[in-house]
């Protein structure tokens, strides 16, 4: 198989009044909504690029998800609040507080078909059902925790400190807490649910077999370790870290990446800002410091051919964040003068 | 380092009850034109109407080689890196700490995580100081000395509390420790905003502010006195060690009140039992020096400190209380219980004589019926603390390689013992000025302003842990060009 080819199609672009801190896709593909570091909450139509902003929470976002197959937008705030947002609904929208704090919530998702709602602050994890009611709690955990991952309907993994924990719906202490070896910045679940790969804040790469418990290390990243992404298949972990624009992907096919060399995507001049496998398929796209976006398809093929980026565009701007619609067909990217741009995945 | 205009951090410490939140409080409330983002680790204390008033668990963790000097603050990294995604940017950042919070990792993760370092610089290490209660948490606990030792400026509040022979005692034990600190003296933590933000202090173009008499050389007394004394007999009064004002009414509430919260004495130094008739205490020696004067000036008292030096390196001779002594040409050391005692100077001939006193004379309530015509303090030399602080000026100019493997070693090896230092280097062949700065292994350092007509001369300050003043000038001296 040689090299293939593709590029990213640009659709449109808006000019956003915020700092990108989360982007993500209403279920049926309809919406993009940027969360913003000032708290503005943006949703804009895929179709015609219509901008309304929903509300605002103030004083900044910290993590926005959308329900699964419904219309609520969960938000998490630097005031200590959780709130839902009817995301189909119109402008100007207050938003409904579902849980105040005095911590930050620093991590929120859906369950994976939507029916509850996850958080994590302080030391603990906190469950509400997609409207907002309270469900459980989970903790004291011995860390405060900082990521949070569905594994399957039942099942979190949440991380913080040096500690990675296995959290179970109807439980009320983690089931399993584990060693991590530093304090993680990302947390990702691999699509089979067999894997929880964290990104750490000094250099190195932790992963956990979450069924054998066999457990692996990889260092020599240069700087943090803050962006990571499964493919779609569970085979491919991309990693990026803070002190290079260099991307490295993993190969767990057979026995797995331990001791084998891992894929090296060069090309960004600056630091990777945002990661991300398509949910279908075997797509990657990288967005930087550099200005640069750029589109890889790693495997199977040579590694000369994988290694080189298939299409590389420049923007006028740093690039923040980046999300796939659940297609795996459409890009939105997000930059961080608060410029959103849509595009699509010509292949 | 960048050409962005970096964003000034306070770091607040201090235990709890030293004022940290009603300083804070006065901060936020004043009218400084400043926008404050506020992290804090103690919780619910601060005005919430205040919007950027951040709670934030402590999170220590160490880098992966593991050692102590490089543990980081994970709280921190994750909160100020949030701050930064708004457009429109506060003005400074004050960070609270919990009251048993070590300021090092605090320090370090500005020097440690790329992204803080780039956008963040450390204003001034700010430690409040409960004056009622210090001399009693630095017995008992290591905290205080380290939060004091790291301090770019202390602010000893509640000095409305204790008396004015007691805060001498407490500025002198603080001096000890931090040579360099500015310290501010208030009540209510009341004192000029500037005097807490926008000082600079970890700013390598801002001047070395050392107190000068701290680089002076240091002496194995902290006192002297020049007396006119008739000849015959004159008694000299100890009111005891650690002379503390009992008149206090809330002296032994305090003590109680610490037990319950559990900070017991960890070493035989116990103070309790100080408040309970034990007074069998091993560490009442005080020694001093007794010698003719030709004069009863400042300026003969300065001519006889190399006597006095010489006196205090001869073995002492013990006298008890109700003993005599007289001019001689070694130390008397005087024996004294909790109560103190009383000690009678034989004078055979009027005349002018000095008395040079290991500790400075209120600290053991010291006194002769006649007032001291002339005196002199001395550089501190003598302190229960483990931590201190050593300066050293020098005109000579250094080499620069040999500075760099002296500076090296010292990080490699005393890295962890070392909580600040900082220092102006003349290095030979160098128009400019070096300086630099660190946290312990953290160094930040380079060319400065050109020396132009200031007289070049090196001056360096090491605050930490067992520090040897001798090894010290041993290795700076062996940088000299």
């Amino acid at each position: 198989m040689s090299r293939p080819v593709a590029n990213l199609q640009a659709v449109w672009q808006v000019l956003l009044d915020d700092y990108p801190v989360d982007l993500c896709w209403s279920p049926d593909g309809r919406y993009v909504v940027l969360a913003g570091g000032e708290g503005r909450l943006y949703r804009v139509s895929s179709a015609d690029a219509e901008v309304v902003q929903l509300g605002s929470h103030e004083p900044g976002v910290l993590a926005a998800a959308w329900q699964p197959g419904g219309k609520w937008l969960a938000t998490s705030g630097q005031d200590g609040s959780v709130q839902l947002w009817d995301g189909t609904g119109a402008e100007g929208q207050t938003g409904r507080v579902i849980h105040r704090g005095l911590r930050w919530p620093l991590a929120l998702a859906y369950e994976p078909k939507g029916k509850s709602l996850a958080f994590v602050m302080g030391r603990e994890l906190h469950r509400y059902s997609s409207d907002g009611e309270p469900l459980a709690s989970i903790g004291p955990h011995e860390v405060p925790l900082t990521q949070l991952a569905w594994r399957n309907a039942t099942q979190c993994v949440v991380a913080g400190g040096g500690q990675l924990c296995l959290d179970t719906v109807g439980a009320a202490q983690p089931i399993e807490t584990h060693l991590l070896d530093g304090a993680p910045l990302t947390l990702c679940i691999s699509p089979d649910a067999r894997i929880a790969a964290a990104g750490l804040q000094d250099g190195q790469l932790n992963f956990r077999y979450l069924a054998t418990h066999k457990r692996s290390r990889m260092s020599g990243y240069d700087g943090k370790v803050d962006q990571t992404s499964w493919s779609a298949n569970s085979r491919w972990l991309a990693t990026a870290a803070s002190g290079s624009g260099d991307i490295v992907v993993w190969d767990f096919s057979g026995k797995g990446p331990e001791g084998t060399e891992p894929l090296q995507l060069r090309t960004h001049a600056e630091r990777i800002e945002a990661l991300a496998f398509a949910p279908e398929g075997a797509w990657l796209v990288s967005g930087g410091r550099d200005w640069r976006l750029v589109l890889w398809r790693p495997g199977p093929s040579q590694r000369a051919d994988v290694e080189a980026p298939v299409d590389v565009q420049l923007l006028d701007a740093p690039i923040g964040r980046i999300s796939w619609s659940r297609d795996g067909k459409r890009v939105a990217v997000a930059q961080t003068d608060g410029r959103l741009r849509l595009f699509t995945l010509q292949a | 380092m960048t050409d962005v205009k970096r964003i000034p951090v306070t770091v607040l410490t201090g235990f709890l009850g030293a004022g940290k939140t009603t300083l804070l409080n006065r901060i936020l409330s004043e009218n400084h034109g400043r926008r404050i983002a506020v992290i804090e680790n103690e919780f619910g204390e601060v005005g919430v109407d205040h919007q950027l008033v951040i709670g934030a668990e402590e999170e220590i963790f160490e880098t992966s080689n593991g050692c102590i000097c490089c543990t980081v603050r994970g709280d921190l990294i994750r909160v100020l890196g949030q701050l930064l995604k708004r457009r429109e940017r506060f003005d400074h950042v004050l960070i609270e700490t919990t009251g048993m919070a070590d300021p090092g990792p605090v320090a370090q993760t500005f020097f440690l995580d790329d992204d803080l370092k780039a956008q963040f610089v450390i204003d001034a290490i700010v430690t409040l100081v409960d004056a009622r209660h210090f001399e009693q948490h630095l017995r008992t606990l290591k905290e205080p000395a380290i939060q004091v030792g790291f301090a770019d400026v202390i602010v000893l509040n509640k000095t409305d509390l204790v008396s004015e022979a007691d805060l001498e005692r407490i500025e002198r034990s603080i001096r000890a420790i931090n040579g360099t600190a500015r310290i501010h003296c208030t009540q209510n933590a009341a004192l000029p905003i500037d005097a807490v933000l926008g000082l600079g202090a970890f700013d390598l173009d801002r001047a070395l502010a050392v107190d000068a008499s701290f680089l002076e050389p240091q002496y194995p007394f902290e006192w002297a006195g020049a007396y006119e004394l008739p000849a015959g007999r004159h008694i000299l009064r100890a009111a005891g060690e650690h002379h503390h004002d009992h008149g206090h009414a809330e002296h032994d509430h305090e003590h109680e009140e610490h037990a319950h919260e559990g900070h017991a004495p960890e070493q035989g130094h116990d103070h309790g039992q100080h408040d309970h008739g034990h007074h069998d205490h091993a560490h009442a020696d005080l020694k001093l020096a007794l010698l003719p004067l030709a004069a009863a000036t400042r300026a003969e008292l300065d001519a006889q400190v190399e006597h006095a030096v010489r006196i205090f390196a001869e073995p002492p001779q013990h006298v008890g209380s109700g003993d005599h002594l007289a001019p001689a040409e070694h130390p008397h050391a005087l024996g004294m219980s909790c109560q103190g005692g009383q000690y009678c100077i034989d004078i055979a001939v009027a005349g002018t004589y000095a008395l040079f006193c290991e500790h400075h004379p209120a600290e053991f309530g010291l006194q002769l019926a006649l007032a001291p015509v002339a005196q002199r303090a001395f550089a501190s030399h003598h302190h229960d603390q483990d931590i201190s602080s050593v300066g050293i000026s020098d005109p000579r100019p250094l080499d620069a390689r040999k500075v760099n493997d002296w500076l090296s070693y010292l990080l490699q090896s005393r890295g962890e013992d070392i909580l600040r230092m900082k220092g102006v280097l003349n290095i030979r062949g160098e128009t400019r000025r070096y300086v630099f700065h660190g946290v312990h292994m953290m160094f930040d350092g380079r060319p400065d302003k050109a020396w132009a007509d200031t007289p070049r001369a090196s001056s360096l300050v090491f605050i930490g842990r067992k520090l040897d003043r001798q090894e010290l000038e041993a290795g700076f001296a062996s940088c000299i060009a």
